[in-house]
């Protein structure tokens, strides 16, 4: 199990850092080009904002990994280790619900004809490239709750034995 | 109001403040019995971060990254050494000065509390200060991260806000500075009590030849600043800016950078950047909540009702802020409480830009408060010194920001003169 989480964090890391390296290096070049050479790309903005946001929601199932998601556990932190178990496998469901909602309506508003036909004001790019970020990442994200929740079962269960 | 309670039992059980909007908002959609809303929730967080100024947040932390690996910080802690080390207890004065200089290129007070400690701190040390002392300083003095610009703090309030970011940038240089030479103040005392030894004045020769060493790494800050001020660059380009000239220090300046550490670099770039971006995202799904309960209007009436004096209302403001940043992440703050805020300021008449200043001194003022003060965990882990030791030694350097955060709350002209000179604001 951890095994497999471990490659699909690697590929998670991979994906949003070229990303965010990747929408880096358009800013750079826009500045470049719009002060020395004095003209600039029409889709620059837009590209940078795509990738920024393939990033943001791919590297926030890392960051959900790497227990970098901000939350507030100075209450939890103070229970007794087996009580901290089931609080985090109940968090862990919570968030659970959560992504599955925003998956299934995230991939519904995808399909929906409207969408399928529309294309980004600049790149006549079609809309469900930089949308299918949020299901992807997501994805991925649920993956890493399902680790934890396992993970948190089997040391409770580890610890009644 | 269950919904209320809900809201803050999710956030007690440790549920990530991200999930802990989003559904807040869902719950919110559920309620309306519109189930057609539901087809937004994607679009809504899409859209909370579609926005081209928001850039600056990983440019920026990019930028830092780079200079950091790139060999950036020993030189600009010799500098600083040659600069003022000879005066009695110099190192105390050095770590603020570098926390400054850090702040002005860095943009978060955890990077600078971990750089902080993991170079000036043992070296405090190895001079015989009091360690809870060395560790005081090096972090009380990273909170200016958030407030000498560059700041992540001021993207993210400028992008909730509709507040022009450069503005910010250029208003938090005087509460900054204001807060460095407080805490150097505080650090003069304690000094002069303790006796600290006095070590001899650097060489000429020696303060050249670590200023030309520095300059590339003090450059960043002027171009940042330079192309804000003269309005050539707006913050995102910036932010541009400073990762190509970081990439050309790192690599051919210093030449301590090398390809094989640059996908680390993007990888803890993107991390950070999503832990950021994704509660600004879910945050707008809780608008939805906000909208319906009707909660900003209902919270401005409930304090009119109070009292309808600005300043008196400005201090309740400060007061329930500082408890907030105790507890909560600043970002999440950031974005949960400023459009709660909103209809109370513009009622108040206050400016938004000074509103900004105020709101982030609170947070980062939190961030060096227990329980949650996040600079004191990263201090704590890396030193091994207890929490509560920590924030015995650390007590008069909170003292001070208070103040300060008083100045900046009670004299507006602080934050925003510069703008205003430089036509930002």
């Amino acid at each position: 199990m951890t095994r497999v989480g471990d490659a699909v964090y690697q590929l998670a890391y991979i994906i949003a850092g070229v990303a965010i390296g990747c929408a880096s290096i358009i800013v750079i070049v826009q500045v470049f080009v719009r002060y020395f050479l004095g003209f600039s790309f029409s889709w620059g903005d837009e590209l940078t904002r795509y990738f920024m946001i393939w990033g943001t929601f791919v590297g926030a199932s890392c960051a959900f990994r790497k227990a970098m998601l901000a939350g507030i556990t100075i209450g939890i932190n103070k229970l007794p280790p087996e009580v901290r178990s089931v609080v985090g496998i109940i968090t862990n469901l919570i968030g659970l619900v959560f992504l599955l909602i925003v998956i299934y309506f995230a991939m519904k508003q995808i399909f929906s004809p409207f969408v399928l036909m529309q294309k980004s004001p600049a790149m006549r790019l079609p809309m469900y490239i930089p949308y299918f970020s949020i299901p992807f990442g997501f994805t991925l994200m649920v993956f890493f709750v399902l680790e934890q929740i396992i993970g948190g079962v089997l040391q409770l269960g580890g610890r009644r034995q | 109001m269950i919904i209320g309670i809900g809201f803050v039992l999710l956030l007690l059980i440790g549920v990530p403040i991200a999930f802990v909007l989003g559904l807040t908002g869902v719950i919110h959609m559920y309620s309306t019995g519109n189930y057609l809303l539901f087809n937004n929730v994607a679009q809504r967080m899409f859209t909370g971060i579609d926005t081209f100024s928001l850039m600056a947040v990983p440019l920026f932390i990019l930028a830092g990254d780079l200079m950091n690996s790139g060999g950036l910080t020993v030189r600009l802690v010799n500098f600083a050494r040659a600069l003022i080390g000879h005066l009695r207890g110099g190192l105390a004065y050095v770590s603020i000065m570098v926390s400054m200089f850090m702040a002005a290129i860095v943009g978060s007070a955890t990077a600078v509390t971990a750089l902080q400690c993991n170079t000036l701190v043992p070296e405090m040390v190895r001079d015989d200060y009091e360690e809870d002392f060395a560790v005081a300083v090096a972090t009380g003095s990273s909170i200016m991260g958030p407030i000498i610009p560059p700041s992540m703090f001021f993207v993210v309030y400028g992008v909730v806000a509709g507040v022009s970011i450069g503005g910010l940038f250029i208003g938090g240089v005087i509460p900054g500075v204001l807060l460095g030479l407080s805490m150097m103040v505080v650090a003069y005392f304690y000094i002069k009590k303790k006796g600290y030894p006095v070590k001899p004045r650097a060489s000429l020769r020696t303060l050249g030849k670590v200023t030309v060493e520095a300059l590339p790494a003090l450059l960043l800050p002027l171009i940042i600043m330079g192309g804000i001020l003269s309005g050539v660059f707006t913050p995102t380009e910036c932010g541009g800016a400073a990762v190509f000239v970081a990439l050309i220090v790192g690599f051919f300046v210093y030449r301590e950078l090398t390809w094989k550490k640059i996908p680390k670099i993007l990888g803890q770039t993107a991390i950070t950047t999503a832990s950021i971006l994704l509660v600004v995202a879910t945050a707008n799904i809780f608008g939805w909540t906000l909208a319906i309960e009707q909660i900003p209007q209902k919270i401005a009436q409930l304090m009119l009702s109070i009292s309808t004096n600005k300043y008196v209302l400005l201090f309740i403001i400060n007061i329930f802020l500082l408890i907030v940043g105790c507890i909560m992440e600043a970002f999440a703050a950031i974005v949960i409480l400023v459009p709660v805020f909103k209809p109370i300021i513009a009622q108040l008449g206050i400016d938004p830009l000074h509103f900004g200043m105020v709101v982030c001194f609170n947070l980062i003022v939190g961030m060096i408060t227990p329980p949650v003060g996040l600079c004191l965990f990263v201090a704590s882990s890396i030193t091994k010194l207890t929490i509560e030791k920590i924030t015995r030694a650390i007590f008069p350097f909170i003292c001070v920001s208070v103040v300060v955060l008083l100045l900046v709350t009670y004299l507006p002209t602080l934050s925003v003169w510069l703008p205003r000179l430089f036509k930002l604001h």
